[in-house]
């Protein structure tokens, strides 16, 4: 958000749920810089605030005590449209899928950097403003994805894709810098999160990079999420 | 073997004794010796003696009885010219004699027999009552003691293996008896170690000592089971002396299996009480780890966070603030491997973890190992992966984290700025990772050391840092995958760690 933007728009309202006080504190003093933050200390409260107060996005740490995160998450779910980032540990990936497949929109492990944690807040709420309707197209180094006239370009050279791979792109272009878990990719291409086991989708991710990365061991474009799903990379953190 | 005679029977030889002998004492001619009452009485008598005393003593009995006959009757007759026909009658009746003799003798024989499979029914059916996991400890002792009684041996012990496989009598005056009778602990050794080695027809069989060859040591059958002989039972040598008989042996053998039945249950019970009490074990380590992880974790992640934040903000305008800062943040990345080293340790040495087996594609495993790499040592570092890789299952954060080891390895002891190298390639079972650098090499007697926990190394006195558990966590990763990891000599200088992966993993 530029200083022009910030100082025209009332300031972005972000609710940060975590019971750990040194946590709370170090991510308010990273986020007023930029937004309003409200610190909710148990789930309870989040809920609470939340209610009273409905935030712009939601930073949810999964291992509240009490009210569980999966819980306040798919709580706030029930009504909220906001987007809601959740705080994991490393090795928790079975959780991480849960949330996510609960409503949660992307997840950052701790520990994390500030900068990381500011590059998924921009990330979410670039996407809530653009709610209504989807990007006309979305670009990640030089490749273009044009999702109105259904086309992908590398550089000027357009790329050829099948339709599976087409809509995994699309797909992913769509949460740009969200992390889609590899169930709701399956389901956006053949209809059902069971429809077809990973594999399936792990050829097509190859075959995809294959077509639209300079260096597949390393891509830039479709970055995978160990043991989560997929992400489509816009900007570096 | 004595034997009760049936009461009707002896009512019926005294009376048929008695109405002989008056009739011939009070006979109207007590010269006449009937010879006739005399046979069928003396058939009667062979016949009870058989029943009593059995074959061999009935036929003895017979022909006494017929020289008697003989004697009696010449006497009689002053052995005069019918002393042909007198032989004939006496032959006869010896042949009736000895044939009533013999088939007494033998049903004698059976209804002994039966009475004496009886008994030891009766014992074997007491013993699977009293040999239960419910039972009284003494369970074991008194059986023992009722089959010393029923087989008339002068011990019955029971030997259980000592920490070095070799049968141990139990009880302290047990090992007293067996103290002073080699040839019986002998025997008992030679039957469990025959048992043991399960070479021959029938290893766990019976065996009887041979007293001809001296002192006897009785006769012993090993109690086997499924996983070997759990022990021995021993008997002495029978009371009266002699041996066993056949099928005495056989009774032993089936006793054997009853006990054998009833300690590999007793063992079972053990090993599902230690079993669930490690389960209960493992599931407090893991509670325990998961709480220490978040204590730790919680204040390097608030830590982290003002640090990156104190960088984001603009304290980042001096340069030597800015410098400090960022030597902050990579100290904190290393303490928060370093944390992350030990709970992956503690995890992955106790029993309950599995990797997350999925679908993968290996090649994702260069992009994650790069993540964890600090960025000042990216450069150094080439992904070499075939491009025709197949989707395997494996766990994708586990073994990336398993390469990274390796790789954090090779950064360290590899002189600074020289290349390191993570590579992938089929194999013809499944996959191939390898991490190649151009360091000192690992010597031929380390190859096996550097896996194991804390070791350091020749070169890891000069290389700093580094908690010597990294290779031990990527073998343990490598190896719950079914795996195998070996070093390799690079040359003219540096070390191959080489990982293979079977296409089908352990792990399902």
């Amino acid at each position: 958000m530029s200083d022009a933007q910030r100082a025209g728009n009332a300031k972005t309202r972000v609710l940060v749920i975590d019971d750990e006080p040194q946590i709370l504190r170090a991510l308010r003093s990273i986020l007023s810089r930029s937004y309003s933050v409200e610190l909710a200390a148990s789930g309870e409260e989040g809920l609470q605030f939340a209610a009273e107060n409905p935030p712009d996005l939601v930073i949810l740490d999964l291992t509240l005590p009490g009210v569980t995160g999966m819980e306040v998450c798919r709580s706030l779910r029930e009504w909220l449209k906001a987007p809601i980032l959740i705080l994991s540990v490393r090795d928790n990936e079975a959780d991480k899928i849960s949330a996510l497949d609960l409503g949660a929109d992307d997840y950052l492990t701790k520990p994390f950097s500030a900068g990381e944690l500011l590059a998924h807040v921009r990330a979410l709420l670039r996407r809530a403003g653009n709610v209504s309707d989807k990007p006309g197209s979305v670009r990640s180094g030089d490749l273009v994805v044009d999702l109105a006239q259904r086309k992908v370009f590398r550089d000027t050279e357009t790329v050829k894709l099948t339709r599976i791979e087409y809509t995994i792109l699309a797909t992913l272009a769509v949460n740009a810098d969200r992390v889609v878990t590899s169930g709701m990719l399956i389901k956006s291409v053949w209809g059902s999160a069971s429809a077809e086991d990973s594999r399936t989708l792990r050829v097509h991710i190859s075959n995809l990079r294959g077509k639209t990365e300079a260096d597949s061991s390393v891509p830039r474009h479709v970055v995978t999420e160990a043991g989560v799903g997929y992400r489509f990379v816009t900007e570096s953190v | 073997m004595r034997h009760r005679t049936d009461p009707l029977v002896t009512f019926g030889l005294i009376s048929v004794t008695a109405i002989v002998l008056l009739s011939t004492f009070f006979a109207p001619d007590p010269a006449s010796f009937v010879r006739d009452r005399y046979d069928l009485l003396g058939i009667l008598l062979v016949s009870a003696v058989a029943q009593r005393r059995g074959t061999k003593a009935a036929i003895l009995f017979a022909i006494a009885a017929s020289a008697l006959l003989v004697a009696i009757s010449g006497l009689q007759t002053s052995f005069s010219p019918h002393s042909g026909d007198l032989l004939v009658d006496i032959f006869v009746f010896l042949n009736i004699a000895l044939l009533q003799g013999v088939q007494t003798g033998r049903l004698r024989k059976r209804e002994l027999a039966a009475e004496e499979n009886g008994r030891r029914m009766s014992l074997l059916s007491r013993l699977s009552e009293r040999l239960v996991p419910t039972g009284p400890p003494s369970a074991v002792s008194e059986s023992l003691q009722e089959l010393g009684q029923l087989m008339k041996a002068t011990r019955t012990s029971l030997l259980l293996p000592d920490g070095n496989g070799n049968p141990v009598p139990q009880g302290a005056d047990a090992a007293e008896w067996f103290s002073q009778r080699p040839a019986a602990l002998a025997l008992a050794s030679r039957v469990f170690h025959r048992c043991a080695e399960w070479d021959g027809v029938d290893p766990c069989r019976p065996e009887q000592d041979d007293p001809s060859e001296g002192e006897s040591g009785g006769a012993a059958v090993p109690l086997a089971s499924a996983s070997g002989p759990l022990g021995v039972l021993h008997v002495g040598e029978p009371l009266g002396g002699g041996r066993y008989k056949a099928a005495e042996l056989d009774f032993l053998g089936v006793t054997a299996e009853v006990i054998a039945a009833y300690l590999e249950r007793e063992q079972l019970q053990k090993a599902v009480a230690e079993a669930a009490a490690t389960e209960s074990s493992n599931r407090l380590k893991s509670s325990l780890l998961s709480s220490l992880s978040h204590e730790l974790k919680t204040p390097l992640a608030a830590v982290t966070a003002t640090i990156t934040g104190l960088l984001e903000e603009g304290a980042a305008d001096d340069p030597q603030m800015r410098e400090e800062l960022l030597s902050a943040t990579d100290d904190l990345r290393l303490l928060e491997h370093r944390i992350g080293d030990l709970l992956d340790v503690s995890r992955l040495e106790g029993s309950g973890w599995a990797p997350n087996l999925d679908w993968n594609d290996p090649r994702d495993i260069c992009s994650e190992v790069l993540a964890h790499v600090p960025a000042s040592s990216r450069p150094r570092i080439t992904c070499r992966f075939q491009p025709e890789l197949p989707i395997m299952r494996f766990d994708l954060v586990h073994l990336s984290r398993a390469l990274y080891h390796l790789v954090e390895n090779a950064l360290a002891y590899a002189p600074s700025g020289t290349p390191v190298v993570l590579g992938g390639s089929s194999s013809a079972d499944g996959v191939r990772f390898w991490v190649e650098d151009s360091g000192p090499g690992v010597r031929p007697e380390e190859k096996e050391l550097v896996f194991e926990k804390f070791h350091r190394g020749e070169a890891g006195s000069t290389v700093p840092g580094g908690t010597g558990l990294g290779l031990t966590i990527a073998s343990d990763i490598v190896r719950y995958h079914g795996g195998c990891i070996r070093i390799e000599d690079v040359k003219p200088q540096g070390a191959r760690f080489v990982i293979e992966l079977p296409r089908e993993p352990q792990g399902e």
